[in-house]
Protein backbone atom coordinates (compact mmCIF):
# COMPACT_ATOMS: atom_id res chain seq x y z
CA UNK A 1 0.00 0.00 0.00
CA UNK A 2 2.61 2.46 0.62
CA UNK A 3 4.82 1.43 -2.57
CA UNK A 4 1.90 2.22 -4.31
CA UNK A 5 1.02 5.60 -2.85
CA UNK A 6 5.05 6.68 -3.17
CA UNK A 7 4.70 5.46 -6.55
CA UNK A 8 1.71 7.35 -7.43
CA UNK A 9 3.16 10.36 -6.11
CA UNK A 10 5.59 10.05 -7.94
CA UNK A 11 4.21 10.05 -11.32
CA UNK A 12 1.87 13.26 -10.07
CA UNK A 13 4.85 14.85 -9.48
CA UNK A 14 6.65 13.69 -12.36
CA UNK A 15 3.65 14.97 -14.10
CA UNK A 16 3.61 18.12 -12.96
CA UNK A 17 7.65 18.78 -13.58
CA UNK A 18 6.82 17.85 -17.55
CA UNK A 19 3.33 19.46 -17.52
CA UNK A 20 4.94 23.17 -16.40
CA UNK A 21 8.23 22.50 -18.59
CA UNK A 22 6.23 21.96 -21.54
CA UNK A 23 3.75 24.42 -21.00
CA UNK A 24 6.38 27.09 -20.01
CA UNK A 25 8.41 26.02 -23.44
CA UNK A 26 4.63 26.42 -26.08
CA UNK A 27 6.17 29.05 -28.15
CA UNK A 28 2.67 29.38 -29.99
CA UNK A 29 0.14 31.51 -28.07
CA UNK A 30 -2.56 29.79 -30.01
CA UNK A 31 -1.98 26.54 -28.20
CA UNK A 32 -0.97 28.17 -24.63
CA UNK A 33 -3.64 28.84 -21.83
CA UNK A 34 -2.51 30.58 -18.73
CA UNK A 35 -1.86 28.23 -15.66
CA UNK A 36 -4.49 29.79 -13.77
CA UNK A 37 -7.97 30.82 -16.35
CA UNK A 38 -10.62 32.98 -15.79
CA UNK A 39 -14.14 31.83 -16.42
CA UNK A 40 -17.41 33.16 -15.72
CA UNK A 41 -20.11 30.97 -14.06
CA UNK A 42 -18.16 27.80 -14.96
CA UNK A 43 -21.11 25.52 -13.62
CA UNK A 44 -24.11 27.27 -15.52
CA UNK A 45 -25.68 25.10 -17.76
CA UNK A 46 -27.43 26.80 -20.58
CA UNK A 47 -31.18 25.75 -21.55
CA UNK A 48 -30.74 23.18 -24.56
CA UNK A 49 -31.61 24.71 -27.60
CA UNK A 50 -34.33 24.30 -29.67
CA UNK A 51 -33.20 24.74 -33.10
CA UNK A 52 -31.23 21.16 -33.96
CA UNK A 53 -28.18 21.30 -36.30
CA UNK A 54 -28.22 20.59 -39.36
CA UNK A 55 -28.57 16.84 -40.23
CA UNK A 56 -26.12 17.20 -43.04
CA UNK A 57 -24.83 20.20 -43.71
CA UNK A 58 -22.40 19.02 -46.29
CA UNK A 59 -24.65 16.86 -47.97
CA UNK A 60 -24.80 18.31 -51.67
CA UNK A 61 -28.10 19.90 -52.62
CA UNK A 62 -28.82 19.88 -56.34
CA UNK A 63 -31.58 23.01 -56.75
CA UNK A 64 -32.21 25.87 -55.00
CA UNK A 65 -35.98 24.87 -53.78
CA UNK A 66 -33.96 21.85 -52.56
CA UNK A 67 -31.95 24.43 -50.40
CA UNK A 68 -35.15 26.04 -49.16
CA UNK A 69 -36.67 22.59 -48.09
CA UNK A 70 -33.53 21.79 -46.41
CA UNK A 71 -33.60 24.82 -44.52
CA UNK A 72 -37.03 25.19 -43.74
CA UNK A 73 -36.87 23.73 -40.25
CA UNK A 74 -34.02 26.24 -39.68
CA UNK A 75 -35.90 28.81 -41.01
CA UNK A 76 -39.03 28.06 -39.40
CA UNK A 77 -37.82 27.69 -35.47
CA UNK A 78 -40.53 25.82 -33.14
CA UNK A 79 -43.04 28.01 -31.66
CA UNK A 80 -41.52 28.39 -27.74
CA UNK A 81 -38.58 27.70 -28.43
CA UNK A 82 -36.00 29.88 -25.93
CA UNK A 83 -32.60 31.25 -27.37
CA UNK A 84 -32.59 30.56 -30.66
CA UNK A 85 -36.33 31.94 -31.84
CA UNK A 86 -34.64 35.11 -32.34
CA UNK A 87 -36.12 35.97 -35.91
CA UNK A 88 -39.99 35.13 -34.62
CA UNK A 89 -39.78 36.31 -30.64
CA UNK A 90 -36.69 38.04 -30.03
CA UNK A 91 -35.04 37.73 -26.54
CA UNK A 92 -36.18 40.28 -24.37
CA UNK A 93 -33.23 43.08 -23.73
CA UNK A 94 -30.98 42.26 -21.37
CA UNK A 95 -31.46 38.97 -21.35
CA UNK A 96 -28.19 37.65 -22.91
CA UNK A 97 -24.91 39.77 -23.99
CA UNK A 98 -26.47 39.74 -27.66
CA UNK A 99 -29.56 39.38 -29.47
CA UNK A 100 -29.29 35.74 -30.63
CA UNK A 101 -30.43 35.38 -35.15
CA UNK A 102 -30.89 32.59 -37.23
CA UNK A 103 -28.69 31.91 -40.85
CA UNK A 104 -31.29 34.04 -42.64
CA UNK A 105 -30.89 36.95 -40.52
CA UNK A 106 -26.71 36.31 -40.86
CA UNK A 107 -27.12 36.27 -44.07
CA UNK A 108 -28.93 39.58 -44.22
CA UNK A 109 -26.18 41.06 -41.81
CA UNK A 110 -23.51 39.58 -43.89
CA UNK A 111 -25.26 41.16 -47.41
CA UNK A 112 -25.52 44.65 -45.26
CA UNK A 113 -22.02 44.55 -44.82
CA UNK A 114 -22.28 43.95 -41.14
CA UNK A 115 -18.82 42.66 -39.21
CA UNK A 116 -18.64 39.55 -38.10
CA UNK A 117 -16.20 37.87 -35.56
CA UNK A 118 -15.10 34.32 -35.41
CA UNK A 119 -15.33 32.82 -31.83
CA UNK A 120 -14.09 29.30 -32.75
CA UNK A 121 -10.64 28.64 -32.53
CA UNK A 122 -7.66 29.89 -35.16
CA UNK A 123 -7.31 26.58 -36.64
CA UNK A 124 -10.72 25.92 -37.16
CA UNK A 125 -11.30 29.67 -38.68
CA UNK A 126 -8.32 29.89 -40.92
CA UNK A 127 -10.06 25.99 -42.43
CA UNK A 128 -12.94 28.24 -43.06
CA UNK A 129 -15.04 31.34 -41.98
CA UNK A 130 -17.53 33.98 -43.03
CA UNK A 131 -15.78 35.94 -45.35
CA UNK A 132 -14.31 39.44 -43.88
CA UNK A 133 -14.63 37.90 -40.19
CA UNK A 134 -12.14 38.62 -37.38
CA UNK A 135 -10.64 35.93 -35.52
CA UNK A 136 -11.16 36.11 -31.99
CA UNK A 137 -10.84 32.79 -29.69
CA UNK A 138 -11.53 32.79 -26.03
CA UNK A 139 -9.34 29.97 -25.36
CA UNK A 140 -6.03 31.26 -26.60
CA UNK A 141 -3.74 33.08 -24.54
CA UNK A 142 -3.55 35.91 -27.00
CA UNK A 143 -7.06 36.53 -26.55
CA UNK A 144 -6.74 40.03 -24.15
CA UNK A 145 -4.58 41.59 -26.74
CA UNK A 146 -6.32 40.64 -30.22
CA UNK A 147 -9.49 42.30 -28.20
CA UNK A 148 -7.76 45.38 -27.56
CA UNK A 149 -6.68 45.66 -31.23
CA UNK A 150 -9.75 44.65 -32.13
CA UNK A 151 -11.27 47.70 -30.31
CA UNK A 152 -8.82 50.13 -30.98
CA UNK A 153 -9.01 49.80 -34.46
CA UNK A 154 -10.18 52.80 -36.35
CA UNK A 155 -12.52 50.96 -38.55
CA UNK A 156 -14.56 49.68 -35.50
CA UNK A 157 -16.98 52.06 -34.08
CA UNK A 158 -18.62 51.43 -30.72
CA UNK A 159 -22.41 51.26 -31.94
CA UNK A 160 -21.61 49.15 -35.37
CA UNK A 161 -23.72 45.90 -35.49
CA UNK A 162 -21.28 42.93 -34.75
CA UNK A 163 -22.74 39.73 -35.60
CA UNK A 164 -20.52 36.88 -33.34
CA UNK A 165 -20.76 33.47 -34.51
CA UNK A 166 -18.90 30.03 -33.35
CA UNK A 167 -18.95 26.68 -33.99
CA UNK A 168 -22.64 25.14 -33.50
CA UNK A 169 -26.18 25.91 -31.72
CA UNK A 170 -24.60 24.21 -28.30
CA UNK A 171 -20.91 26.46 -28.46
CA UNK A 172 -20.86 29.26 -25.77
CA UNK A 173 -18.04 30.87 -27.49
CA UNK A 174 -19.85 33.21 -29.31
CA UNK A 175 -22.03 34.39 -26.15
CA UNK A 176 -18.63 34.96 -24.02
CA UNK A 177 -17.04 36.90 -27.13
CA UNK A 178 -20.48 38.71 -26.82
CA UNK A 179 -20.30 39.17 -23.11
CA UNK A 180 -16.78 40.47 -23.50
CA UNK A 181 -17.83 42.58 -26.26
CA UNK A 182 -20.87 44.09 -24.60
CA UNK A 183 -18.25 44.79 -21.29
CA UNK A 184 -16.26 46.98 -23.72
CA UNK A 185 -19.35 49.29 -24.30
CA UNK A 186 -20.51 47.61 -27.96
CA UNK A 187 -23.93 48.26 -28.06
CA UNK A 188 -25.59 46.44 -31.19
CA UNK A 189 -24.39 42.49 -30.60
CA UNK A 190 -26.06 39.93 -32.34
CA UNK A 191 -24.95 36.22 -31.81
CA UNK A 192 -25.34 33.82 -34.55
CA UNK A 193 -25.53 30.57 -32.40
CA UNK A 194 -26.03 27.93 -35.11
CA UNK A 195 -22.66 28.85 -36.29
CA UNK A 196 -20.66 27.70 -39.31
CA UNK A 197 -21.94 24.33 -39.59
CA UNK A 198 -25.43 25.98 -40.35
CA UNK A 199 -24.08 28.63 -42.80
CA UNK A 200 -22.19 25.90 -45.02
CA UNK A 201 -25.05 24.29 -44.94
CA UNK A 202 -26.91 27.01 -46.64
CA UNK A 203 -24.08 27.67 -48.95
CA UNK A 204 -23.56 30.65 -48.35
CA UNK A 205 -19.62 31.78 -49.71
CA UNK A 206 -17.10 30.77 -47.01
CA UNK A 207 -13.43 32.13 -46.90
CA UNK A 208 -10.56 30.41 -45.49
CA UNK A 209 -6.78 31.48 -44.89
CA UNK A 210 -5.54 33.74 -41.71
CA UNK A 211 -6.92 36.84 -40.73
CA UNK A 212 -6.63 39.37 -43.61
CA UNK A 213 -5.91 36.74 -46.72
CA UNK A 214 -8.75 36.69 -49.00
CA UNK A 215 -8.35 32.85 -50.24
CA UNK A 216 -11.84 32.06 -50.28
CA UNK A 217 -14.42 30.97 -52.22
CA UNK A 218 -17.84 32.11 -52.67
CA UNK A 219 -21.60 30.73 -52.84
CA UNK A 220 -21.74 26.97 -53.77
CA UNK A 221 -18.24 26.83 -54.50
CA UNK A 222 -17.29 27.82 -50.98
CA UNK A 223 -19.43 25.81 -49.51
CA UNK A 224 -18.03 22.37 -51.23
CA UNK B 1 5.08 -17.61 -16.00
CA UNK B 2 1.82 -17.87 -14.73
CA UNK B 3 -1.77 -17.52 -16.14
CA UNK B 4 -2.33 -14.52 -13.22
CA UNK B 5 0.92 -12.84 -13.98
CA UNK B 6 0.36 -13.23 -17.93
CA UNK B 7 -3.01 -11.74 -17.26
CA UNK B 8 -1.67 -8.65 -15.51
CA UNK B 9 0.63 -8.05 -18.27
CA UNK B 10 -1.31 -8.33 -20.69
CA UNK B 11 -3.71 -5.35 -19.03
CA UNK B 12 -1.10 -3.21 -18.27
CA UNK B 13 -0.06 -3.11 -21.63
CA UNK B 14 -3.78 -2.70 -22.95
CA UNK B 15 -4.23 -0.38 -20.46
CA UNK B 16 -1.05 1.76 -20.70
CA UNK B 17 -1.56 2.19 -24.52
CA UNK B 18 -5.21 3.62 -24.24
CA UNK B 19 -4.30 5.67 -21.74
CA UNK B 20 -1.10 6.96 -23.65
CA UNK B 21 -3.16 7.52 -26.69
CA UNK B 22 -6.06 9.53 -25.27
CA UNK B 23 -3.67 11.76 -23.61
CA UNK B 24 -1.78 12.50 -27.46
CA UNK B 25 -4.15 15.06 -28.54
CA UNK B 26 -4.56 16.62 -25.56
CA UNK B 27 -1.24 17.41 -24.67
CA UNK B 28 -1.24 18.91 -28.19
CA UNK B 29 -3.88 21.42 -27.45
CA UNK B 30 -4.08 22.64 -24.15
CA UNK B 31 -6.71 25.05 -25.20
CA UNK B 32 -9.44 22.85 -26.51
CA UNK B 33 -8.62 20.52 -23.89
CA UNK B 34 -9.40 23.24 -21.48
CA UNK B 35 -12.50 23.64 -23.54
CA UNK B 36 -13.90 20.71 -23.01
CA UNK B 37 -13.89 20.48 -19.46
CA UNK B 38 -15.33 23.82 -19.34
CA UNK B 39 -18.29 22.01 -21.28
CA UNK B 40 -18.40 19.85 -18.20
CA UNK B 41 -19.73 22.35 -16.01
CA UNK B 42 -18.10 20.75 -13.17
CA UNK B 43 -14.50 22.47 -12.26
CA UNK B 44 -14.17 26.13 -10.55
CA UNK B 45 -13.28 28.12 -13.16
CA UNK B 46 -9.85 28.45 -11.52
CA UNK B 47 -9.05 24.36 -11.73
CA UNK B 48 -9.71 24.62 -15.70
CA UNK B 49 -6.63 25.14 -17.32
CA UNK B 50 -4.71 23.62 -14.49
CA UNK B 51 -6.13 20.41 -15.22
CA UNK B 52 -6.40 21.11 -19.01
CA UNK B 53 -2.69 21.54 -18.03
CA UNK B 54 -1.21 18.45 -15.92
CA UNK B 55 -4.26 15.81 -16.37
CA UNK B 56 -3.20 14.90 -19.72
CA UNK B 57 0.66 14.41 -18.23
CA UNK B 58 -0.84 12.57 -15.17
CA UNK B 59 -2.69 9.85 -18.14
CA UNK B 60 0.58 10.15 -20.65
CA UNK B 61 2.80 9.11 -17.29
CA UNK B 62 0.62 6.62 -16.10
CA UNK B 63 0.32 4.64 -19.78
CA UNK B 64 3.90 4.67 -19.61
CA UNK B 65 4.63 2.84 -16.56
CA UNK B 66 1.94 0.41 -17.23
CA UNK B 67 3.12 -0.43 -20.30
CA UNK B 68 6.80 -0.19 -18.76
CA UNK B 69 6.46 -1.86 -15.75
CA UNK B 70 7.74 0.30 -13.97
CA UNK B 71 5.69 1.35 -10.94
CA UNK B 72 2.70 0.00 -12.03
CA UNK B 73 1.09 -0.21 -8.67
CA UNK B 74 0.94 3.56 -8.75
CA UNK B 75 0.04 3.72 -12.31
CA UNK B 76 -2.67 1.39 -11.71
CA UNK B 77 -3.86 2.99 -9.16
CA UNK B 78 -3.81 6.47 -10.70
CA UNK B 79 -5.32 5.11 -13.57
CA UNK B 80 -9.03 3.89 -11.20
CA UNK B 81 -8.74 7.10 -9.57
CA UNK B 82 -9.18 8.88 -13.36
CA UNK B 83 -11.68 6.59 -14.74
CA UNK B 84 -13.34 7.18 -11.65
CA UNK B 85 -13.37 10.80 -11.76
CA UNK B 86 -14.49 10.33 -15.61
CA UNK B 87 -17.12 8.21 -15.29
CA UNK B 88 -18.60 10.31 -12.32
CA UNK B 89 -18.13 13.63 -14.15
CA UNK B 90 -19.74 11.77 -17.98
CA UNK B 91 -22.76 10.04 -15.37
CA UNK B 92 -23.21 13.12 -13.33
CA UNK B 93 -23.95 15.30 -16.85
CA UNK B 94 -25.43 12.34 -18.64
CA UNK B 95 -28.40 11.85 -15.34
CA UNK B 96 -28.86 15.48 -15.70
CA UNK B 97 -29.19 15.50 -19.54
CA UNK B 98 -26.32 17.67 -20.27
CA UNK B 99 -25.22 16.70 -23.78
CA UNK B 100 -21.45 17.20 -23.97
CA UNK B 101 -18.60 15.92 -26.49
CA UNK B 102 -16.57 13.13 -23.90
CA UNK B 103 -13.07 14.61 -24.81
CA UNK B 104 -12.36 11.12 -23.58
CA UNK B 105 -9.85 9.97 -26.72
CA UNK B 106 -10.37 12.97 -28.97
CA UNK B 107 -9.94 16.92 -28.32
CA UNK B 108 -11.06 17.81 -32.22
CA UNK B 109 -14.39 18.58 -32.34
CA UNK B 110 -16.73 16.84 -34.54
CA UNK B 111 -19.65 17.99 -36.80
CA UNK B 112 -22.46 19.21 -34.80
CA UNK B 113 -24.47 16.64 -33.13
CA UNK B 114 -28.60 17.12 -31.50
CA UNK B 115 -28.24 16.18 -27.62
CA UNK B 116 -29.68 12.89 -28.11
CA UNK B 117 -26.84 11.88 -30.55
CA UNK B 118 -24.42 13.94 -27.45
CA UNK B 119 -26.14 11.35 -24.86
CA UNK B 120 -26.35 8.52 -26.81
CA UNK B 121 -22.23 8.59 -27.32
CA UNK B 122 -21.84 9.68 -23.58
CA UNK B 123 -23.75 6.48 -23.08
CA UNK B 124 -21.42 4.42 -24.83
CA UNK B 125 -18.33 6.46 -22.96
CA UNK B 126 -19.47 5.36 -19.95
CA UNK B 127 -19.39 1.55 -20.40
CA UNK B 128 -16.00 1.95 -22.07
CA UNK B 129 -14.63 3.45 -18.99
CA UNK B 130 -16.84 0.59 -16.98
CA UNK B 131 -14.52 -1.40 -18.77
CA UNK B 132 -11.40 -0.29 -18.50
CA UNK B 133 -12.25 0.67 -14.94
CA UNK B 134 -13.03 -3.40 -14.21
CA UNK B 135 -9.60 -3.70 -15.89
CA UNK B 136 -7.74 -1.62 -13.70
CA UNK B 137 -9.51 -2.87 -10.31
CA UNK B 138 -8.85 -6.44 -11.90
CA UNK B 139 -5.07 -5.43 -12.25
CA UNK B 140 -4.64 -3.93 -9.02
CA UNK B 141 -5.98 -6.96 -7.21
CA UNK B 142 -2.96 -9.23 -9.13
CA UNK B 143 -0.61 -6.99 -8.31
CA UNK B 144 -1.92 -6.48 -4.27
CA UNK B 145 -1.93 -10.10 -3.94
CA UNK B 146 1.43 -10.84 -5.71
CA UNK B 147 2.60 -8.41 -2.94
CA UNK B 148 2.73 -10.29 0.09
CA UNK B 149 4.60 -13.17 -2.34
CA UNK B 150 7.58 -10.93 -3.06
CA UNK B 151 7.58 -9.11 0.38
CA UNK B 152 7.72 -12.22 2.74
CA UNK B 153 10.82 -13.39 3.94
CA UNK B 154 11.74 -17.22 3.93
CA UNK B 155 11.66 -18.48 6.94
CA UNK B 156 9.06 -15.92 8.52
Amino acid sequence: MKRMILEALALLALAGLLGTGFHLLRRDPKLRIPFIGKYERPFEVLPPSKVTPPKAPAQPVSSSKEVEAAAAPEAAPPQASGAQSSQAQPPPAGEGPGREILVDQAFEEFQNGTLFIDARRTKHYEEGHIPGARSLSIWEADFDERFDNFRNDPGVAIEMPIVVYCMSVNCEDSHRVAERLKGAGFQNILVFRGGLPEWVGKKHPVETGPEGAKKGAGGEEGAK
Amino acid sequence: MNAKKLLAILISLGLGAIFIYASWEKIGDPPDFAHLIYNYKLTPGSLINLLAIYLPWVELLAGLALVAGLGRRGAAALTTALLVLFIAALGFNYLRGHAIECGCFSVVLGPPKTAEQLLGEMRVRILEDLGLLAAAAILLALDWKRRPAVTTRPGS
